[in-house]
């Protein structure tokens, strides 16, 4: 019968390899296009405020996520912050041990009620805690690109 | 660049307003890479093909010679029985003139039409058969019902692919 035969040495198995192409190119949009350009151009973290409910938005967008409302004006924040939580990293995306643990916090900025995700650095792994305060590290200006990555991290205030 | 701003649609800008920087954007190539393991069937069938031969799979039960093979009946609903060596000849199933490549560019000028064909392989099932290219033909001269012959790659650079036959020919012609 056929599904009795099997396969059993392993040096048997054959296998295909395959790569599937794709690359994209994404685009912002209007708020966040925004956002990245103000945190490329002037360093500047881009805020809106939800004119209806007055819920703080960061990064920046065009519509209230909870009352739908229009949001067309956008302030600058201090970029100072504290650590809501964090974990210690020791493995990459692929599994691999990373040579030095990394500290990735959800980092609540001063005046805003939406959290950022971002690695901290200048910091032992050890000494981190919850509602430690935190403030930007930037690439310099020229090699800013408009991309999360211009910003290195959150260092200890 | 001042972003016009739309109460409903979307936001226009040209590749240009990408190229010089005017809108900012993320470029990324996802690593997409995959191993795909052939298993019973296919990885036989294939080791097959870098002996120079096509080997199906045979249905006690409907009777049918299942090529490409695989080890369980779809129509009977059980695992099939045996294995059988078909011939590499065959009949054109049906057929395609193509000008242009697998990613859909287009074939220069000149270079002759791909022919991709379905070719019911003797000695399986009526049918039953694979997807193939024809060559050594001209476009204008494949005919459903035509006879057919594969066309090896030299021993040596078989690598028990399906790319281990080249193309089929018409049958007879040297």
């Amino acid at each position: 019968m056929g599904l009795s035969e099997r396969i059993d040495r392993n040096v048997d198995l054959t296998y295909f390899e395959g790569e599937i192409p794709v690359e994209y190119v994404y685009t912002y949009g209007l708020g966040l296009e925004t956002f990245f350009r103000a945190l490329k151009d002037k360093g500047a973290f881009t805020a809106s405020r939800c004119p209806e409910c007055g819920f703080v938005y960061l990064p920046c967008r065009i519509f209230c996520e909870r009352c739908f409302a229009r949001m067309e004006d956008t302030f600058e924040l201090p970029g100072s912050g504290r650590v809501y939580s964090f974990t210690v990293v020791h493995r990459g995306r692929d599994g691999s041990p990373k040579e030095e643990p990394a500290v990735v916090a959800l980092i609540e900025m001063d005046g805003a009620d939406t959290r950022l995700v971002h690695y901290l650095v200048n910091v032992e792994p050890g000494s981190v805690e919850i509602g430690m305060p935190v403030k930007p590290v930037l690439r310099p200006q020229g090699e800013r690109r408009g991309h999360l990555e211009d910003l290195v991290g959150f260092a200890p205030a | 660049m001042e972003l016009e701003k739309f109460e409903l649609g979307a936001t226009h800008f040209r590749e240009e307003d990408l190229e010089e920087g005017r809108i900012l954007s993320l470029h990324w190539k996802p690593n997409l890479k995959y191993a795909w393991d052939n298993g019973v069937a296919i990885g036989r069938y294939l080791a097959e093909l870098k002996e120079g031969r096509i080997i199906a799979r045979k249905c006690q039960k409907c009777r049918r010679i299942m090529l490409p093979p695989r080890m369980f009946c779809e129509l009977c609903w059980r695992p099939t029985d045996e294995w059988v060596y078909v011939k590499d000849t065959g009949t054109v199933n049906t057929f395609s003139i193509c000008y242009i490549n697998w990613d859909a560019s287009r074939l220069p000028e000149g270079v002759p039409p791909h022919i991709p064909a379905v070719i019911e392989i003797d000695g399986a099932s009526p049918g039953m058969g694979i997807l193939h290219k024809l060559g050594e033909v001209k476009p204008e001269e494949v005919r459903i019902g035509m006879r057919v012959k594969a066309v090896w790659r030299d021993p040596a650079e078989r690598e028990g692919s399906i790319t281990d036959i080249l193309y089929f020919k018409p049958e007879g012609r040297e």
